[in-house]
């Protein structure tokens, strides 16, 4: 019998990233069923994500939490493959400005810039932001960097809101692209995940479809636990 | 669901009880029928051309006396006309089973999926079965007039295992003068002039998009895939410079912007394959659809001419001894070159033993894909000389001394020797076979080339 052979392959050259951010609010009000179903939501996200042969192979995600700590939990951005599903614990305010920070940091170091003639760039960011609760710190002047951007600027960036807590004038302030709100129980986040997955896949393959100047990146419709706030 | 359905075929059910939406995708929305036969796509009412029925009519009519080729492309097979009650215009094609089919890009998109599907037991001969397949449909769509105009790797839907393959996504047919192009095509796919606005889908542009995939399927990388940026600014410009304008072939001789680290290093050793292990009738395909037809479209390869190639390069195969992919045996470098494109192996004795082969009517053997690989077992067939041959002549057997050929037909088959010797095989008779031996199989003659053992 012959032996065994290490087939040691590598990615495909030239492919553009795409950039996926994770804001995730684990402030006190999170604790208990709220924080355990973001967590089995994330590896819903993970898996879902992986199964699709593009968004395996372009997807590339940062999870910045805050609650007590403001933490990027996977310094940077990794391969959605290689993402360890961090633990997260509930506690502490809602610093959601600390929060952006960290992603303009992230955004500044971890997304790669083009070079004319050289090494090609990667592709807008996604970003969804997911709280309960209203800021308790200084959130306008990150999110109105954020906006001012020349380079390295978002694609998107989609607020939810979850929970009674939730203030619709706050998140329409917070938002920069689309809100919406839904309620703080299990499969309301299953369903907000399987939407995140669904809107990276889509996203990740419609990238590689020639589109007219003025079409939006299409997205999938919410499930019917987000309500859209206009 | 409840949806509402027109046909002219009598077997396919008025109403169908529909769940889903299973996809959401650019053009719609598709959904299964509860009884797991059918597709249903309905359109987004937005999106539609004004004569969007008008057209599926008609390729509805186009595709009435498929026959067996049903078995390659998923046709449409009825019109949808209400959705929930509500006026909609979709179409209703059967369902392929997955498993065992799956998108062509599942095994295809990079070497990491080839590597999982070795995993699970699939081997490189059956992505050269899959990539003939797709030629076959292809030139299949051809012959009866239409371009498909849509080609790309999620299109089709493929069974590895078997090496078959079907064609999806019928309903943007293009047929000149009778059905206009409908929709634009995948970037990697299409060919330059479509993604410079200066040709809508048709024929040729398939031409390109076949190459494409038959290249991806092969060497799980896009041929043209750009490696360099053209605009900072925007990336969207930037892909569509890359694909359109400034497309350029990844293996270009003296234009290097595109070309891969670690080309023609072993696959599995973080290499990259190159089209540099095809053999010469099918480099000269490639050669055509990326170098000199990439902008000219009329040079690019015919589906059918894919379709013979592939078919023929099944008599170059190779097995590696140490990693047991099969590839194409590379006769055309001398004996220490000749490595395995995916483990690096050198190719040791007993070596193949490689013929060329005649016909008294040089119409019907190509010179250019004259050669064969043969190696212990293998048969010696009509297939090799012509198409739709099915004869069986001999076979190929390894003997104390070398190869030897056995005649498996009941005619007479005679041999020459390059020393002037020369005699008959009858039924069951052999022969060792030695350098510069013709066989005469009646008007079909071959040369052995190399006896796999002298060097």
């Amino acid at each position: 019998m012959e032996e065994e052979v290490i087939m040691d392959v590598t990615l495909s050259q030239g492919l553009r990233h795409l950039p996926v951010y994770l804001l995730l609010d684990t402030s006190g009000s999170m604790t208990g069923a709220p924080i355990q179903a973001v967590q089995e939501g994330l590896v819903l996200f993970k898996r879902e994500v992986e199964k699709d042969t593009f968004a395996r192979e372009t997807v590339w995600v940062s999870i910045i939490v805050f609650g007590r700590e403001v933490l990027n939990l996977t310094q940077g951005l990794v391969p959605i493959d290689s993402l360890e599903i961090p633990s997260l614990e509930a506690g502490g305010y809602t610093p959601l400005g600390g929060a952006l920070r960290l992603l303009i940091d992230s955004l500044d170091r971890d997304v790669k810039k083009p070079v004319r003639g050289g090494e090609k760039g990667d592709w807008k960011p996604l970003v969804f932001i997911l709280t309960d609760g209203k800021p308790t710190d200084d959130w306008k002047s990150p999110r109105n960097e954020l906006l001012m951007r020349k380079e390295r600027k978002v694609l998107n960036v989609i607020t939810v809101g979850c929970g009674p807590d939730i203030d619709e004038t706050t998140l329409r302030e917070i938002a920069i692209g689309p809100s919406f709100k839904m309620d703080a129980d299990s499969a309301s986040f299953a369903a907000f995940f399987r939407w995140v997955s669904q809107t990276v896949k889509s996203v990740s393959q419609s990238v590689s479809q020639p589109q007219g100047e003025n079409i939006p990146t299409p997205m999938p419709i919410p499930p019917d636990v987000l309500q859209y706030i206009p | 669901m409840k949806v509402r359905t027109v046909s002219p075929f009598p077997d396919i059910p008025k109403r169908l009880e529909v769940e889903g939406p299973a996809f959401m995708g650019g053009e719609g929305e598709v959904y299964f029928s509860r009884c797991g036969q059918f597709v249903v796509k309905v359109y987004h009412d937005r999106m539609l051309p004004q004569d969007k029925e008008k057209m599926l009519e008609k390729v509805l009519f186009l595709g009435r006396n498929l026959g067996e080729d049903t078995k390659l492309l998923c046709w449409p097979l009825a019109l949808v006309k209400e959705l929930e009650g509500r006026r909609k215009i979709g179409v209703v094609t059967r369902k392929v089973p997955c498993p065992p089919f799956q998108e062509l890009v599942d095994v295809v998109f990079s070497p990491r999926e080839f590597k999982r599907a070795v995993e699970r037991g699939a081997n490189w001969l059956h992505y050269l079965q899959v990539a003939h397949s797709l030629a076959k449909t292809v030139a299949v769509l051809h012959g009866k007039g239409c371009a498909h105009a849509d080609l790309h790797f999620k299109n089709f839907l493929v069974d590895l295992k078997n090496g078959r393959s079907v064609l999806i996504d019928l309903d943007g047919l293009v047929v000149p003068g009778f059905l206009p192009p409908q929709v634009a095509g995948m970037m990697p796919f299409m060919a330059p002039e479509v993604i410079r606005g200066f040709a809508t889908p048709n024929e040729k542009t398939d031409r390109h998009s076949l190459a494409v995939l038959i290249f991806h399927t092969l060497l799980f990388r896009n041929p043209l895939q750009p490696l360099i940026c053209y605009d900072p600014e925007d990336e969207e410009r930037d892909e569509k410079i890359g694909w359109g304008e400034q497309a350029l072939f990844s293996e270009h001789p003296f234009d290097f912007r595109h070309r891969p680290l670690f080309l023609g290093r072993p696959l599995f050793r973080r290499g990259v394959l190159s089209y540099s292990m095809f053999p010469p009738f099918l480099r000269h395909l490639v050669e055509r659809s990326f170098l000199e037809g990439l902008f000219v479209p009329e040079r690019r390869p015919l589906a059918r001419e894919w379709e013979q190639a592939l078919l023929f390069s099944f008599f170059t195969v190779w097995r590696c001894k140490q990693c047991t992919q099969y590839f194409f045996y590379p006769y055309w470098l001398p004996f220490f070159l000749r490595r395995c494109p995916f483990c690096g192996k050198r190719v040791e004795f007993p070596y193949p033993l490689l013929g060329r082969l005649y016909g008294e009517r040089s119409s019907e053997v190509a010179a250019s894909r004259g050669e064969v690989v043969l190696g212990h077992r293998f048969q010696v067939v009509g297939k090799m000389f012509q198409e739709r041959c099915q004869d069986i002549f001999g076979e190929i057997l390894w003997r104390e001394k070398g190869y030897s050929f056995r005649n498996l037909s009941t005619r007479r088959i005679e041999w020459l020797s390059p020393f002037g010797s020369s005699g008959y095989l009858e039924e069951g008779e052999e022969i060792l076979l030695e350098r510069g031996m013709l066989l005469d199989f009646g008007g079909y003659f071959l040369e052995v080339k190399e006896d796999g053992c002298t060097v």
